[in-house]
């Protein structure tokens, strides 16, 4: 059997062609992987270096600051509601004081009228 | 490219598969440090020819015999080619470390020199100099087995 020089190349080129890995391959390297990843670790970690724990003092303070406010702020709205009532009912005396003021000019200048 | 370099190197499927293995371990260790695909593949391949010569070299302390080793019955029905090729993979298997893994880049990943030389961290020089050693000791052993059969 003999080979030519140009045929040589090309002849150890298919003797060398790539072989495709097991069909399991991939699956096999990914269980390693797995097993390699780090298991999650239970770390003491202080109190006030937990965000949760920022998260429930922000909450308590926000729950002790906002009923002393939450009061201030109804007894203000109820103080404009009393002055509101106030005004209206002035306003509604002066309304009725010239609402009968101009009735009595008017009968007065209908009677000599007639 | 991983599980191909390393059969045709270590010439032991289920060591070669181990090997494979253990380089997409590392790989998946270091993938933060690569950047893009082509350097994913460019770290594998180098990878897999430190680990593959580093293996062979600790084969050659204690010796490990696989079913690939194994001389294989003769078949009359099997076509010269292939009969070649698997001569030829034999006798690439017989080069030095470095010249075989420099003729497996050559010739299975189809490498130029310069890339060869990148991968293996030699000069350009030495890599042509085990191209043309190794290409002419490949055809001297052919031609002495043609005629001794």
């Amino acid at each position: 059997m003999k080979i030519h020089e140009e045929d040589f190349e090309s002849e150890l080129r298919a003797a060398l062609r790539a072989e495709a890995p097991p069909e399991d391959f991939a699956a096999k390297v990914l269980a390693r992987a797995a097993a390699l990843s780090p298991k999650p670790q239970v770390i003491a970690i202080p109190l006030w270096r937990k965000p949760a724990a920022w998260a429930l003092a922000a909450g308590l303070a926000v729950a002790a600051v906002i009923p002393p406010a939450a009061s201030e702020y109804q007894r203000r709205r109820e103080l404009r509601a009393l002055e509101a009532r106030r005004e209206l009912l002035l306003a509604l005396s002066i309304t009725r004081a010239k609402l009968r003021q101009t009735r009595e000019r008017v009968q007065k200048n209908t009677r000599r009228i007639l | 490219m991983v599980f191909s370099l390393a059969l045709r190197f270590v010439r032991d499927r289920a060591g070669a598969e181990e090997l494979a293995q253990d380089v997409f371990l590392q790989l998946y260790r270091q993938l933060s440090r690569i950047e893009s695909p082509a350097h994913a593949t460019w770290w594998l391949r180098r990878a897999v020819c430190h680990r593959s010569i580093d293996e062979v070299r600790k084969r050659k302390l204690r010796p490990r015999v696989g079913l690939e080793s194994a001389p294989e019955p003769a078949d009359k029905t099997a076509t010269p080619d292939l009969l070649l090729q698997d001569r030829l993979r034999k006798l690439v298997g017989l080069l030095p470390e470095k010249a075989r893994m420099v003729v497996l880049l050559r010739y299975q990943e189809d490498l130029d020199p310069s890339e060869i030389a990148e991968t293996l961290a030699m000069p350009v020089s030495t890599v042509k100099s085990h191209l043309h050693r190794s290409l002419t000791l490949l055809r001297g052993k052919l031609q002495k087995q043609e005629v001794c059969s």
